[in-house]
């Protein structure tokens, strides 16, 4: 009796107990392989093997990493303010964020896109979209310095930008929200979106040499929300392609509104034929106001121009330029293979990937082979246009990569992980997870004619625990992946600076040995340079104060000025005497109400300030230029306004007088 | 020998029982765990004797975009007769200790089984509207896809594994009725004393508790990566992270690499 109470209370004891762990998942632990670290390790005093040019988002900015280190080599201010090397601070480059709506130091940059020669990377520019103030910047890279920026009128939302031609033909860009144009009466209520609202794609010329962007013509499209886009390519140069959603051209609650219709849109636009109704005269010449800014690396000074009208073309009547193709669930990624043959969609809430082919679109539209239209624009059937659909892949599609090898490389958002698979076939082969929730791929040369599939690297959304913690607010995180053989291998995972939407990578190769490394002090043209020290001097006009600068190791000319006033406008035009590599000086007035400079060898830069009260205000080189870089200041004397004080300046000659007491 | 009284050691297990059953009220019950890549610290739903507790409001957040209905503890009826029903059993497990009529236990055994099978049944026919009673206007639609919570044991839905399992309240309950079940048979076994035999009670254990547990039967196999292959589409499971796997009530387990091709 005993035994047997004991034998039974211990056997449901065990079997309660093997229960209660039976059936759960383990979790899994990460899986990396041993020899990542080899691969990724790039030795003191080497080179990484790639340029990663990663878009900053919400920064505004465009950070450069090296691969496969994941070093940041450096952030490039385009489209936000930097006090850091004064960007948007000093005279100079202020006009460069200069717009229609006056002077603006913020900006979300999204997307990049390397300029292309015969549809393969040349490494000269790199071009960056504002998405909040529609612009597109030109980034030169040679000097790492923002050279252009043109806005964009009849715009908003400037998501489905830049993206460009396979010979820097064009750069395209697309309008997110749909607007009523600039020359009609805006003041509508906003339920008529479905009348007044209309969609914008501007293509951008770019001259060949010297890579100065003009809007060639914009065409006016239906009021959906136009997402990203790719440029064909060899059979389809000619052809543009845009992912739309909203095509239920819904205005609030967009979320629930402008995901109930099961197919949006691909638009294909033949821009060839757009270009021949330009010639012939089609176009609408339209009165706007756009800014176009441009920086001279000659003169070290960025000039604004504001520009009046725009040529327009109406795709409602204008016919053939625009097609639509069904593409299911509010589609995110519209990505062309690099044969120029195969049309990727991602629907963003679908559970498939279709592939278009161009062949069979040129088909379906000499066969007119339609099954309606929507706002005046044909659309083709979905089967005719389709080459066929990938199932199952995963979860919330985003965007496709090429290797150049038949394959493609997707990320699924949802389901948090990239995934390969074969466009012939249209089979999964790999699948790799990402940490966590990844939004773009990034192949080197991944759009282009010819990818270097070498790596891939993943952008993710979310990080949550894959570094140490920072308080609530984490950096983004970026995945290096392996991708030279079959499977794909997660070797590295860096912290990226701001939103990564959209990269690019480029061999180092085509942009290192083009990097300058000083400017010439000869060809500064700047209107206040001063290329000897012979030639510095402080001048007044009124009460504006020209103080003309020099700064060299280690130290300024003049560094002692007197004779400012309260009331006056000081402008300090510093020029950088050095000619020689990596030594830039910095520039630094006490309590002025601005940032300060970091003048390059060779440049002139200027900064305004206007002082606040009487007294001897200290100026000094920021940047350590040098062993006696702390003995680099300058002393400026503030005089009460309409004080007698002269105007003098000098260098190591203001002296104190002799003191009578100490004579023998 | 007074037959219709139960044996003292039976009494204070009893009485033991019912205090154990009022702890139910302030533990968890049951909770449904869920997992996905990117929350790697897991979310949690924990519902106790009357309210909801756990990551709530983040599920309910995630939830709406499949059309799943927001849940609010006022419109659970569950919620306001539960807590009367465990102080009720408590109470009968007391009383029955104390009085010890062997006819009490027998009402009690029975009780205490219907409504676990009840509380069971409701909460499956909760789970089947909760999954499938979906908004029409949902943003995210995958064709045929119903997201019906396990009742007991792991099931994916989309990007999240989902891992029903009682908490410590569940398990008390569970505790208790394992406990009275064994005291019934003790209880059986001393008063037909003669007609049960010894050898058959040896047996009627291990079946009772196997069949007990058949609800979460064997252990899953592990998964060797890079080794077995998805019965499904023949893939090499590369990635523990995303290997799935079913084990039948018979215990045969089916391997995938991952959780599509379990759903196919």
């Amino acid at each position: 009796m005993r035994n047997f109470k004991f034998s039974a209370m211990a056997f449901i004891a065990v079997a309660l107990i093997t229960g209660f762990f039976a059936c759960k998942p383990k979790n899994a632990g990460n899986a990396v392989s041993a020899d990542a670290a080899s691969k990724v390790y790039v030795a003191p005093g080497k080179y990484d093997e790639f340029y990663n040019f990663v878009s900053g988002g919400f920064s505004g900015q465009m950070s450069v990493y090296g691969l496969p280190s994941g070093r940041l080599l450096k952030v490039v201010p385009i489209f936000s303010i930097n006090p850091e090397n004064g960007y948007g601070f000093s005279e100079e480059s202020k006009p460069m964020l200069n717009t229609s709506h006056g002077f603006i130091p913020w900006d979300d940059q999204h997307h990049l896109d390397l300029s292309q020669t015969n549809g393969e990377i040349d490494g000269r520019w790199i071009f960056a979209n504002a998405n909040n103030t529609p612009r597109v910047a030109r980034v030169d890279l040679s000097t790492f310095h923002t050279s252009e920026i043109i806005e964009l009128p009849n715009s908003a939302g400037n998501h489905s930008s830049p993206f460009i031609t396979e010979n820097t033909e064009y750069v395209v860009a697309g309008t997110r929200f749909s607007v009523p144009p600039d020359d009609v009466n805006g003041d509508v209520p906003i339920n008529t979106y479905k009348k007044n609202f209309k969609g914008t794609i501007s293509f951008i010329s770019v001259d060949k040499g010297s890579g100065k962007m003009d809007i060639a013509f914009q065409l006016q499209c239906p009021g959906v929300n136009f997402d990203l886009s790719h440029s064909g390519k060899e059979k389809s140069h000619g052809w543009f392609f845009f992912s739309c959603y909203n095509t239920e051209q819904a205005n609030t609650l967009l979320e629930v509104n402008a995901s109930q219709n099961d197919k949006d849109f691909i638009m294909a636009v033949n821009w060839k034929k757009a270009e021949e109704y330009l010639k012939a005269g089609k176009g609408r010449k339209q009165a706007v106001k756009y800014a176009h800014n441009v920086y001279d690396e000659k003169t070290h000074t960025a000039t604004s121009e504001i520009r009046t009208e725009v040529t327009v073309l109406d795709t409602k009547v204008l016919k053939d330029i625009c097609y639509f193709i069904p593409c299911p669930k509010s589609p995110h990624g519209c990505d062309v293979d690099p044969t120029g043959e195969y049309i990727v969609g991602s629907g963003k809430l679908a559970a498939l990937i279709p592939v278009f082919s161009f062949d069979k679109i040129q088909a379906a539209i000499a066969a007119k082979d339609y099954i309606g239209d929507y706002d005046g624009i044909p659309i083709i059937k979905y089967e005719s246009a389709l080459y066929g659909e990938v199932k199952k892949p995963g979860l919330g599609p985003l965007h496709t990569e090429f290797d150049g090898k038949g394959n493609a490389y997707t990320s699924f958002f949802v389901s948090s992980e990239v995934v390969k698979w074969n466009i012939k076939d249209l089979k999964v082969l790999d699948r790799a997870p990402t940490y966590y929730s990844v939004g773009h791929l990034c192949i080197p040369g991944g759009d282009t004619k010819k990818p270097n599939a070498k790596y891939l690297i993943a952008y993710n959304k979310i990080t949550k625990d894959r570094y140490l913690p920072t308080g609530p607010e984490l950096a983004q995180s970026a995945q290096l992946y392996d991708i030279s053989g079959d499977k794909m291998l997660l070797i590295l995972d860096f912290p990226t600076i701001g939103e990564p939407h959209y990269a690019q990578a480029v061999s180092a190769d085509l942009i290192k040995n083009n990097s300058v490394k000083f400017f010439k002090i000869d060809e500064n043209t700047n209107k206040y340079v001063s290329k000897g020290e012979s030639t510095t001097k402080v001048v007044r006009e009124g009460n504006k104060v020209h103080v003309y600068m020099t700064a060299i190791r280690s130290h300024f000319s003049p560094d002692n000025i007197e004779g400012v006033k309260l009331g006056d406008e000081v402008y300090f035009h510093i020029t950088n005497l050095e000619q020689d590599w990596d030594v830039p000086h910095g520039f630094a007035i006490k309590a002025a109400g601005n940032a300060e400079l970091l003048i390059m060898p060779g440049e002139t830069q200027t900064l305004k300030w206007t002082p606040d009260r009487v007294g001897i205000i200290p100026i000094y080189c920021t940047d350590f230029c040098s062993a006696l870089h702390q003995e680099m200041q300058g002393y400026v004397r503030v005089s009460p306004a309409g004080s007698s004080v002269p105007i003098s300046y000098s260098l190591g000659t203001n002296l104190p007088k002799a003191d009578s007491s100490t004579k023998k | 020998m007074k037959t219709n009284q139960l044996k003292t050691a039976t009494r204070i297990i009893l009485f033991l029982c019912g205090l154990s059953l009022i702890a139910v009220l302030y533990v968890p019950m049951w909770s449904i765990e869920l997992n996905a890549p990117q929350y790697p610290e897991g979310l949690s739903l924990a519902i106790y004797a009357n309210r909801l507790g756990g990551n709530v409001d983040i599920i309910n957040g995630l939830n709406h975009y499949i059309g799943m209905k927001t849940l609010h503890e006022k419109d659970f009826v569950e919620f306001s007769v539960l807590p009367y029903f465990i102080l009720f059993f408590a109470a009968a497990f007391v009383l029955t200790g104390l009085i010890g009529k062997r006819k009490l236990l027998y009402t009690l055994f029975v009780l205490f089984v219907s409504f676990g099978v009840l509380a069971m049944v409701d909460f499956w026919r909760w789970e089947y509207n909760y999954g499938h009673d979906l908004n029409p206007e949902a943003a995210i639609k995958v064709p045929g896809m119903s997201y019906q919570p396990p009742l007991i044991g792991y099931k994916q839905l989309l990007n999240f594994g989902a891992y029903s399992m009682p908490d410590i309240g569940g398990w008390i309950f569970v505790l208790v009725g394992a406990l009275l079940m064994l005291l019934l048979i003790i209880e059986v076994r001393s008063f037909k004393r003669m007609k049960l035999g010894a050898n058959t009670v040896k047996l009627m254990v291990p079946i009772i508790s196997f069949l007990f547990l058949s609800s979460c039967n064997t252990e899953p196999k592990p998964i060797t990566i890079g080794k077995d292959n998805c019965d499904f589409c023949k893939m090499t499971i590369s990635d523990n992270r995303f290997g799935a796997e079913i084990v039948t009530k018979k215990g045969k387990a089916y391997k995938f690499d991952d959780s599509h091709c379990l759903l196919s």
